[in-house]
């Protein structure tokens, strides 16, 4: 009996590990796709409307902090600056704000 | 009192740092910042030619490069005459030379550049923000240039190596 049980816990241990590590994944993701919505909800009202702003964010995984994004074109890095102080407000801690710069971003 | 703004550039990340210096100007003068660009750079050793005579000691080799660095920095600062800009060359080793001035400097945000291309600029880039996340009181902003932009430095470092015919000229970018 004892015996039938390890065995179903040891069989069943990697598919209930990778469910509860993907739902794990899932819900950080979640919680990027939330700070998304606000960071770029913020940078829409910066700019009445939308811009050559590009916002993306990251969930932070094990070994690095969630990315914040921030990317405009070559010679658009102004944009930059007058999103930046309200992006930076928006950032949770835990976060960090990266921007791209130069061509090719 | 204007806040403060703390740009550092380690050594290899002086092409990411040149891209990024637009970006840069347009957040300090959105914030209405003023900016210390902090350049830190491993002590350099005296450069020697092919028979091993010292042509140049080290403070020689540390003014040179003090020098262009400030220069470096004077002539993309010089576009955006509205944000005052000042620059600071510490020599030792760069991240800790990094944590001192962000202690020394007390800044609102700390902007630290790295280019994208390669593990050991990611991990170099890593290990310094760490170290300058300890700063209270102290945004942390990551400035990432694109991959073609990550080569060139500042200052060209020394050429001691044996086989060398004659030491190389340092040449600003």
């Amino acid at each position: 009996m004892v015996s039938d049980l390890a065995g179903l816990v040891i069989s069943m241990a990697p598919v209930v590990g990778l469910l509860v590590w993907r739902g794990h994944m899932d819900r950080r993701q979640h919680i990027a796709d939330v700070i998304h919505a606000d960071v770029h909800a913020e940078a829409r009202r910066v700019f009445r409307g939308e811009s050559l702003l590009t916002v993306k964010v990251e969930p932070p995984t094990v070994w690095r902090p969630g990315h914040v994004r921030l990317t405009t074109p070559s010679g658009y890095e102004p944009l930059t600056g007058r999103a930046f102080q309200t992006v930076l407000e928006r950032v949770p801690v835990g976060y960090e704000v990266v921007i791209h710069c130069g061509g090719n971003s | 009192m204007s806040p403060r703004l703390l740009a550092v550039i380690t050594p290899g990340d002086e092409a990411a740092a040149l891209a990024g210096f637009a970006g840069l100007m347009s957040i300090a003068r959105a914030a209405g910042a003023e900016v210390r660009v902090a350049y830190v750079h491993d002590l350099p050793e005296p450069r020697v030619d092919r028979h091993d005579r010292i042509v140049a000691d080290t403070d020689t080799e540390m003014a040179r490069i003090e020098a262009t660095a400030t220069h470096t920095v004077v002539t993309a600062a010089r576009v955006f005459d509205d944000v005052p800009v000042e620059t600071v060359v510490r020599f030792g080793a760069p991240r800790r030379e990094a944590a001192l001035e962000a202690e020394v400097y007390a800044p609102q945000i700390v902007v630290v550049f790295s280019a994208v291309a390669g593990r050991l600029n990611r991990f170099r880039a890593w290990a310094l923000r760490r170290r300058l996340a300890r700063q209270p009181d102290a945004r942390l902003l990551l400035m990432e240039a694109p991959r073609a932009t990550a080569t060139t430095p500042i200052a060209t470092p020394r050429t001691a190596t044996p086989g060398a015919e004659r030491p190389s000229v340092g040449r600003a970018v």
